[in-house]
């Protein structure tokens, strides 16, 4: 068909500006606290209006099928293959989803400052799930009638996007394609969450090419419902038992590191921001050190289940000393230790670490107001901290180390008040 | 090339007794009238020569090109048109939009086949409404476009389905003058349950009766056939004689 044509015809054509405008609305409400200018992490959230663009674009390939269902032309002797012939009727659903898609991910970047290119995995997943629903609402449109076809494609594909969103275990969404919980900075995509969605694509295809095939029986109504059945369960199977986003930690090898001791290692995207940071630890490591507060051999932003314990974790997310100070001192302190996750012996280490992190702060120069105001106990707090920082130096360490001792075990309770 | 059917056989899924069973016909040459009764197996010939049914057995060709070899099939269904007994509108599309949509869904190139409409539209004298919408056209201008359908691909046989059901006397006169211009060299099957469509246009006229032919020959050899002293309308009286063995 010739454009003009699509254009004068085709309901994606003139609903598809207004389809963008929702997939930007959208794309710059939901999960606003990207800080980061990741660009994994602004692409997934941004794809995440697909979980709108995907029903729509469904209705809208149902409407388009529904237009030879009407005119009896879909089993008609054509020469060109089936595919095709949906391909073309489908072009202006596509152009107008993967264009509300695509203007859902420059807004995204535009509002973050970055000028980069999107996750192209996210994007091919995302351009797959939006043409996966667009060519099975077409086949919805292509069996029955569009007053059904229309309604159905949308709520099928409606359902789907949102009810396991809605439902634990987390993980049920994974499949989807629609990862608002991916990422942070020092994350990356999981390759199962990614397998599991083209699966899901997968099934939705077949289930598709099992409605396009021509002549029909009823029975291709319930060999497309196994087939997308059968997507979903082996999506599902694929990210059992996942944590509570789809991301796996990041490759540490493209940090980028300043020298130390103590090193400082940030992600690509923190660049900017490492001569600061370098600076700052080159300033309060030895205060620390002379306070008796045991470094790490480096800072880094990386993020991994075992971590070595020379690694102190931090995040250095803006260039204001103050909060790098306040990055370094949560770096300083030791990880949580797995037997915190379980419940069968206490943990008192969570207490400890408001209350040592504003010490850190104080002693590195750095009002603990800027830390504690923020904190529910913030009152408390700085008084704690006030009290001990009145303290000789040796009591000090002996109460610093108390409260570490507690932190890296469970049952230990820490000596807050320095007269415990 | 001819059109051909060897030993087809085709049943409905749901249908207790086969259509046709062994059926063999060469499509001759010419302009051929398809005769027979309601439920004769007329429509469902001419929709296994257009490949729109499968045969359960035996095999339809055209020339070297067999449908149901999957390298042969589309370029088997360019060189067969069809025009079925139902023409619909596309909704949304106009004349020529749906006629080259037509032409575009055989394999012609959209410039190819805008500019085949055009034609197409001329020779079934509908040039004037191409920028109508096809919803608001009447049964006999859509079936108008039901033929410029068929011819916008330059198919090498057509297969009319009852083109005429439906049409007024004067619609029907106007389809006899469009089959009249076709070019002669390129056979065309009209399939029909009306005698009065009958006329000297037709080089071959075929009776299909219970999925049998019962009657091929010449309009002449035909009319030859009605009881002496059958009245005004001999070509009735053929077609009894043929159907029933009423004399």
């Amino acid at each position: 068909m010739a454009v003009q044509t699509i254009l004068r015809i085709s309901p994606a054509a003139w609903l598809g500006p207004i389809l963008a405008l929702v997939a930007m609305g959208y794309a710059r409400i939901i999960y606003p606290a990207t800080y980061d200018p990741y660009p994994l992490a602004l692409t997934s959230v941004a794809g995440w209006t697909v979980s709108v663009i995907g029903p729509t674009v469904a209705a809208f390939g149902a409407w388009e099928g529904g237009r030879l269902h009407r005119a009896g032309w879909w089993g008609l002797p054509h020469a060109r293959p089936a595919v095709v012939v949906a391909g073309a009727s489908l072009a202006p659903v596509l152009v107008a989803g993967l264009g509300a898609l695509g203007a859902a991910i420059a807004i995204r970047f535009a509002d973050a400052g970055v000028l980069a290119w999107p996750d192209l995995r996210v994007v091919g997943v995302e351009t797959c799930v939006v043409t996966a629903q667009a060519l099975l609402g077409f086949a919805i449109g292509l069996r029955l009638r569009p007053v059904v076809a229309v309604p159905a494609a949308f709520l099928l594909m409606f359902t789907w996007m949102a009810l396991p969103a809605a439902i634990l275990p987390v993980w049920l969404d994974f499949p989807t394609g629609a990862w608002a919980g991916c990422c942070a900075i020092d994350s990356d995509l999981a390759p199962r969450a990614v397998a599991s969605a083209i699966t899901v694509v997968a099934g939705f295809l077949l289930a598709a090419l099992a409605l396009l095939r021509q002549p029909f029986a009823r029975i291709q109504f319930g060999l497309a419902s196994l087939a997308a059945a059968l997507g979903i369960a082996t999506g599902l199977w694929l990210v059992r038992g996942m944590d509570s986003n789809p991301t796996v930690p990041r490759d540490p090898s493209v940090l980028v590191c300043a020298p130390g001791p103590p090193q400082v290692c940030v992600w690509p995207e923190h660049r900017s921001r490492l001569a600061t940071a370098a600076r700052v630890v080159a300033k309060v490591a030895p205060v620390w050190q002379a306070a008796g507060v045991p470094l790490p051999a480096r800072f880094s932003e990386e993020w991994s289940e075992s971590l070595p314990s020379s690694t102190g974790r931090v995040i250095i997310r803006s260039d204001n000393e103050e909060e790098i100070v306040l990055s370094l001192a949560r770096g300083v302190l030791p990880p949580v230790p797995p037997c915190a996750l379980k419940s069968e012996v206490p943990y008192f280490g969570f207490e400890a670490r408001a209350y040592v992190i504003a010490w850190l702060v104080d002693v590195a120069g750095v009002p603990p107001e800027r830390y504690a105001s923020t904190h529910v106990n913030g009152v408390e707090i700085l008084a704690t901290v006030a009290a001990v920082r009145a303290l000789p130096p040796d009591e000090q360490r002996a109460w610093l180390a108390g409260n570490l001792a507690a932190m890296r075990a469970c049952g230990v309770r820490p000596p807050l008040e320095p007269t415990q | 090339m001819e059109l051909s059917f060897e030993e087809v056989s085709f049943r409905y899924r749901r249908s207790p007794r086969p259509v046709l069973t062994d059926f063999t016909w060469q499509v001759p040459p010419g302009r051929t009238v398809l005769l027979g009764p309601n439920g004769a197996g007329k429509s469902t010939l001419l929709a296994l020569g257009a490949d729109a049914l499968r045969p359960s057995s035996g095999r339809v060709r055209f020339g070297d090109l067999c449908p149901a070899r999957g390298r042969d099939r589309a370029a088997y269904r360019r060189a067969v048109g069809w025009m079925p007994q139902q023409i619909h509108a596309v909704p949304g599309l106009r004349v020529q939009e749906q006629v080259a949509y037509a032409g575009w869904l055989k394999g012609l190139s959209r410039r190819e086949a805008w500019a085949a409409a055009a034609t197409a539209l001329r020779q079934v004298a509908l040039s004037d409404l191409a920028e109508r919408k096809t919803s608001t056209l009447s049964g006999g201008q859509l079936r108008r476009v039901g033929l410029a359908q068929v011819l916008v691909h330059d198919a090498q046989v057509l297969l009319l389905d009852e083109p005429t059901a439906g049409l007024d006397p004067a619609q029907r006169a106007r389809f006899r003058e469009l089959l009249a211009a076709l070019p002669p060299e390129r056979p065309v099957v009209v399939s029909t349950h009306q005698v009065d469509d009958l006329t000297d246009l037709f080089d071959t006229v075929v009776v299909l009766d219970d999925g049998v032919i019962r009657f091929v020959g010449t309009v002449a050899e035909f009319m030859g056939l009605a009881p002496a002293g059958g009245g005004a309308r001999p070509a009735e009286a053929a077609y009894a004689q043929i159907v029933t063995g009423e004399r």
